[in-house]
């Protein structure tokens, strides 16, 4: 720490200018490098922190895509008048597909979280069949996070029926703007699966909607 | 940066109060220090104000609080024509919410909120067979069988009061449905709408030994005690917004809809009456409000 110390005036000290030169130099040093010990506790508040410093968010209030929140792909819209166009067996033949991406515009580095939470349905009449009865082929809308191509977060995902879901996971990584997906896959039908009412219409088997997204890298 | 930038003393100049009191006055620069006056490493944790990342945080016990579901509360579905009344979720007595609070959301801001319940949906009967959501399946004994896919929920979402703390002008939080669209003759909102909207199933319908296709026998299962949750976020452009308080509303029975192009929950009031009903023990609603960046 630095201290006014050069000089210590005293009674009937003659006073000259390097002694008062030499104060004040001592103590422009001292403002241009000041250190831990010459601040205040709790000097610094919010205005004073820079933008991304300790932490940064990216967040969206609800997914991107032509139907904000849904899942926008493989979806069948020859489907009855009570249920959603999406997707079905006609539609959809499996694998991973990505309901919405975005980009971890400026992460510095460091712990990163995201999570993911929305409605899944799924269609669950085919759960066990006649042919397929062991194993059952019981139905799932898997979930997973990819965050630079590496799998973040997944889970089995929602069941038969319309539910809530909240997938979310923490990793390390390096600097860099980094791309997430969020992705789904249902399970692929079984031999005897029903995939068509008796009018002929396509039977909806997966969807999601109401998706959204957090993501904080915190730096420090 | 903050420097001293007065030439400095030399021998032979006059040092009266004058010139002191100009020099003192150099280091009377109001606010004028930056990074650029401190040492590497300067800053230690003492030094860091509070409340520089997380600017309110608030939790309240959702329910009756009872996690021994000793103690219930039960929301009627709707048998009415038009939208389903919201029902905000108490103690029995009392809402359990947040509020009256006074947060400032700004440009920056995030206010994050979180929910979970203790919830177990009830019926009796097989209220689905008055649902026009009900489908016709040709069944393995070469006939027809009239079965749902299951697209029966009720619906768990937030409301917000952004008017005062007095609490008692609640809407939908931003950019959620209050699902009183007119669908054909229904009522409901868009899933595009759901920004803080969970869905609880109602029932689970399956089915066993179906075969080619074909509709085997029916198999209905009640949801048993479940864990339902749910998340809304707010990212307010200028101007801001303040939140006075936020609560949990349950409603439904709600049933998939569909325009020509948008998909919907809607009211199914077919199946609505006192014989079903969703039961909530116990669960929390909390939120925070942080800067973003």
């Amino acid at each position: 720490m630095k201290k006014w110390t050069e000089h210590q005036a005293r009674d009937q000290h003659l006073l000259d200018t390097e002694q008062v030169g030499a104060e004040f130099r001592v103590a422009q040093s001292s403002i241009t490098t000041l250190d831990r010990t010459q601040l205040p506790a709790s000097l610094f508040d919010r205005d004073q922190i820079k933008d991304d410093v300790l932490q940064k968010m990216w967040c969206s209030e609800i997914t991107g895509g032509t139907h904000p929140g849904e899942i926008n792909d493989s979806r069948n819209a020859n489907t009855p008048a009570f249920e959603w166009i999406a997707p079905t067996y006609q539609s959809y033949g499996g694998s991973w597909e990505t309901l919405d991406s975005f980009t971890l515009t400026g992460f510095r580095g460091g712990n990163l979280f995201v999570e993911w939470h929305g409605n899944g349905y799924v269609n669950g009449l085919c759960n066990q069949t006649f042919n397929n009865a062991y194993p059952a082929n019981p139905k799932h809308l898997n979930l997973r996070i990819l965050v630079a191509g590496v799998k973040f977060a997944e889970k089995m995902g929602p069941s038969t029926g319309i539910h809530s879901f909240r997938l979310f996971g923490t990793g390390q990584f390096p600097p860099g703007d980094h791309q997430v997906f969020l992705q789904w896959r249902g399970t692929p039908s079984g031999p005897d699966d029903i995939t068509e009412n008796n009018g002929g219409d396509a039977v909806m088997q997966f969807h999601a909607f109401g998706c959204k997204t957090l993501a904080i890298g915190r730096h420090r | 940066m903050s420097r001293i930038t007065s030439a400095p003393l030399v021998p032979g100049d006059a040092v009266d109060a004058a010139d002191m009191n100009a020099r003192f006055d150099d280091y009377s620069q109001a606010a004028a220090l930056d990074e650029s006056n401190l040492r590497d490493q300067a800053l230690d944790l003492p030094q860091m104000g509070s409340n520089l990342v997380t600017y309110n945080e608030e939790h309240v016990t959702l329910g009756p609080g009872d996690w021994k579901r000793g103690t219930l509360v039960n929301v009627t579905s709707w048998a009415g024509i038009g939208a389903a009344p919201k029902q905000p979720v108490t103690d029995g007595t009392s809402e359990t919410r947040i509020g009256p609070i006074a947060w400032d959301i700004d440009a920056g801001d995030i206010l994050r909120v979180y929910f979970d319940l203790s919830v177990r949906p009830r019926y009796t009967g097989t209220p689905w067979t008055a649902s026009p959501a009900l489908e016709t399946f040709q069944n393995t004994a070469s006939g027809t069988t009239n079965y749902t896919v299951g697209q029966h929920c009720w619906i768990i979402s937030l409301q917000w009061d952004i008017t005062n703390a007095t609490l008692t002008n609640w809407v939908e939080v931003n950019g959620q449905t209050p699902f009183t669209s007119a669908v054909a003759t229904y009522t409901g909102g868009a899933l595009e709408g759901c920004r803080a909207a969970y869905c609880v199933p109602a029932w689970l319908h399956s089915t066993i030994n179906s075969k080619d296709g074909n509709l085997g026998s029916t198999d209905s299962l009640g949801v048993k005690w479940y864990g339902a949750s749910g998340t809304f976020y707010f990212t307010p452009e200028n101007p801001g917004t303040t939140v006075y308080g936020i609560r949990v509303v349950i409603h439904g029975i709600y049933m998939a809809g569909q325009t020509a192009s948008e998909n919907y929950l809607v009211v199914d009031s077919a199946v609505g009456g006192a014989s079903q009903y969703l039961e909530y023990s116990a669960g929390q609603l909390s939120a925070i409000h942080q800067r973003m960046y």
